[in-house]
């Protein structure tokens, strides 16, 4: 019996684990559902002209006054639902930023919009369908020589919505452009350009064109922000159309830079002005105008301005470093003179005599360590006594305190009137620390301690190690 | 004793048999073999450009609205605001293809006579007297402007993975004006956008003047109309 269960047990098992590896695999191998993701409503021109593939997007014809124009719109339903849509034409609207609109369905129509017959105003699609709706373009005997815009929509019907603030209603509209032939003017200018600052803390940059020609013109805008040094920072534009006597403007938005600094940004029109061109055709050669440069002054970020005010410190310390060095090369070239050294002549002696740094001696004479003038015959010392400043005793900390505190920093030099307790020599080769201290005339402990020597036993002393000892004449 | 020693011979039970079988015909009943060559059809319906209110999903919104803030009753202008486009409620701009030189996304309300309105109290939206607190000479006795602001608003890419909002540019700050100004851009694609793509904006801040003594109602309301024009 147990055997019996066991073995049912195992086929139980194995029934369901084919079924569901069954199942599995011939899942993968299933068609799936294709679907649009999204869809909406609205249309497209139904006879698109194969030399012009704008008319894929809107509708653009020409003809004459007192000529019909047959064309049509494919009404589009993408949406998971029935839809109810109205179709109808009307005017196009010139907005304060001279971009254009299309008028609503409620209002009156004056001009392009009543040259339209709809074949119908109201479709009404199943689900993933469309219809073709053609309609008629009556061209009146007084229309004006030039480009004349309307717009066809399609709009979903619904019932207004009452007590629920503002209600949002969705339409597309496609542009008609219908161009009575004639003296046909192309012509752009530059209206102007401005820069405001938006709302996120941002530059919006607004550069505008008038189309003083008949026509609409796609113009090319091209907006470029450079750094005052000439650097591109940012660049924006893009085609338009522009229509027909109208001043159009844009907002690119331009992103704050993080260091900030002074920019210059300007932006150039481009249109075909030739009359082959039209809605859609262009011969390729364009014709640029130049839109005002502006500058701008943009705040850097607050961790921008700090590490800025650093490195511009910092630039200036060098300068005015580079300026005092400058001036005391002046000085020892214009200044110093020749001198014939004598025996037992000792370039720290000889500094001090003078007041000059003996470093500052050296390297004037290219003295190398030991710095020994046995070898030398003559040298060069400064003409006069009067102390001098050395670039190299006023450090970038001192220079900094000296503008916070508006002291004006001395640097640490000797002069006559001061007399320091230490005077610097320079070991020889074969100098130990009982020579040096001999010749300053105090023990080696006493020389080791004023150099803070800790072994003064074990020390090796080498030729150009600079000692301290006692100023004689403190 | 049973011979528990005698090997058993393989043999797949008929119950299994018949399970697998019917497993396999489930799960392949989509695929329908009329003859030795299977047409798989499909077809793919032309898109067309629009303009959506649509919720974190992508769903369309049955009944989009944009809620403002209530005011009392005050003896001065006031300041009502909301925000167009949020999270369940985006405005969605998708281009399949189908306006290859731009487009452009404005709001309008359904009329420029149109106004906020209330069983027989109404003020207006688009007149900019007083700085739109009070009548001008339109053709209502109405004052009350609206504002819409989408410079500050969020623009992002929707849908397509491989889509950049490169070369679509928000509006700047617009008040209605009767006449002059009916529409507000709130988006524009260049010629040079993606000419396959979609795109979501949200927080268009909208704010409307309130005309002083503006009698007291829970439910104004006003219909504006959301459009994407092919340029």
């Amino acid at each position: 019996m147990l055997y019996n269960l066991l073995m049912r047990t195992k086929q139980l098992a194995l029934t369901s684990l084919i079924v569901l590896t069954s199942g599995a695999l011939a899942g993968c191998f299933s068609l799936p559902a294709l679907a649009i993701e999204y869809g909406g409503i609205g249309g497209r021109p139904a006879n698109p002209k194969s030399d012009n593939p704008r008319t894929q997007s809107i509708f653009v014809h020409e003809g004459t006054p007192g000529t019909v124009i047959e064309d049509g719109i494919v009404v589009i339903n993408n949406s998971p639902t029935p839809k109810t849509l109205f179709v109808y034409a009307t005017d196009i609207a010139t907005e304060a930023d001279g971009e254009f609109s299309c008028e609503q369905l409620l209002d009156t129509r004056n001009d392009v919009g009543t040259w339209v017959e709809m074949e119908k105003s109201e479709v009404t699609l199943a689900s993933k369908t469309s219809e073709t709706v053609n309609f008629k373009i009556n061209i009146p005997a007084t229309a004006s020589v030039g480009e004349n815009n309307g717009c066809i929509a399609v709009q979903e019907k619904k019932e207004s919505a009452e007590g629920s603030g503002v209600t949002i209603s969705t339409r597309t509209a496609l542009r008609l452009v219908v161009t009575v032939p004639g003296d046909i003017k192309r012509e752009v200018k530059i209206a102007g350009y401005k820069i405001t600052l938006n709302d996120n803390d941002n530059y919006f940059l607004h550069p505008s064109v008038t189309n003083t020609g008949n026509v609409s013109i796609d113009t090319d805008i091209q907006v470029s922000t450079r750094y005052w040094f000439g650097l591109l920072a940012a660049k924006h534009g893009g085609e338009f159309p522009v229509l027909r006597g109208q001043t159009s403007e844009w907002n690119f938005e331009l992103i704050r830079p993080f260091w900030g600094g002074l920019f210059f940004s300007t932006f150039k029109a481009g249109y075909d002005p030739s009359l082959e061109a039209s809605v859609g055709k262009n011969t390729g050669d364009l014709t640029y105008v130049r839109g005002p440069i502006r500058l701008l002054f943009v705040m850097p970020h607050p961790i921008a301005l700090v590490v800025e005010l650093l490195v511009l410190l910092l630039l200036l310390w060098g300068i005015y470093r580079f300026i005092q060095l400058r001036k005391r090369n002046q000085w020892m070239q214009s200044t110093w003179v020749e001198y014939k050294v004598k025996p037992g002549d000792d370039l720290m002696e000889l500094a001090d005599k003078y007041d000059v740094d003996w470093k500052l001696m050296a390297k004037r004479n290219k003295l190398k360590p030991p710095y020994n003038l046995k070898k030398v015959a003559t040298i060069y010392i400064p003409s006069d006594k009067t102390p001098t400043e050395t670039a190299s005793s006023v450090s970038f900390g001192m220079w900094l305190k000296s503008i916070f505190n508006k002291k004006k920093v001395q640097p640490a030099q000797s002069t006559k009137t001061i007399v320091s307790k230490y005077i610097s020599v320079v070991s020889e080769p074969g100098d130990k620390l009982k020579d040096v201290a001999d010749y300053a005339g105090i023990t080696v402990a006493q020389l080791a301690k004023i150099n803070n020597i800790k072994n003064s036993r074990t020390y090796k002393l080498r030729a150009g190690t600079e000692l301290k000892i006692p100023n004689p004449d403190n | 004793m049973k011979n528990v020693s005698k090997a058993h011979s393989f043999r797949l039970p008929t119950k299994i048999l018949l399970g697998w079988m019917a497993a396999l015909t489930i799960s392949t009943a989509s695929i329908v073999l009329a003859s030795s060559t299977s047409n798989f059809t499909h077809s793919v319906n032309a898109g067309t450009l629009a303009v959506d209110i649509v919720d974190g999903s992508y769903v369309t919104v049955g009944s989009p609205s944009v809620a403002m803030s209530a005011t009392t009753f005050g003896f001065t202008c006031q300041t009502s605001t909301g925000t167009f486009g949020t999270a369940s409620q985006k405005i969605y701009v998708s281009n399949p293809d189908a306006a290859d030189n731009g487009w452009r996304v404005d709001l309008a309300a359904s009329a420029t006579t149109a106004a906020w309105d209330s069983a027989g109290t109404d003020f207006d939206f688009n007149d900019d007297s007083g700085s739109g607190c009070t009548d001008g000479a339109d053709t209502d006795s109405l004052g009350g402007q609206m504002t819409v602001n989408p410079s500050g608003a969020t623009l992002a890419v929707g849908q397509c993975s491989t889509c950049v909002v490169t070369n679509v540019s928000k509006g700047d700050s617009e008040s209605y004006v009767e006449g002059s100004n009916d529409a507000i851009d709130l988006l524009t694609g260049a010629a040079n956008s993606d000419d396959t793509g979609d795109w979501t904006l949200v927080t268009v801040a909208v704010s409307q003047k309130v005309p002083a003594e503006q009698p007291v109602a829970a439910d104004y309301d006003i219909n504006m109309v959301l459009s994407i024009t092919a340029l």
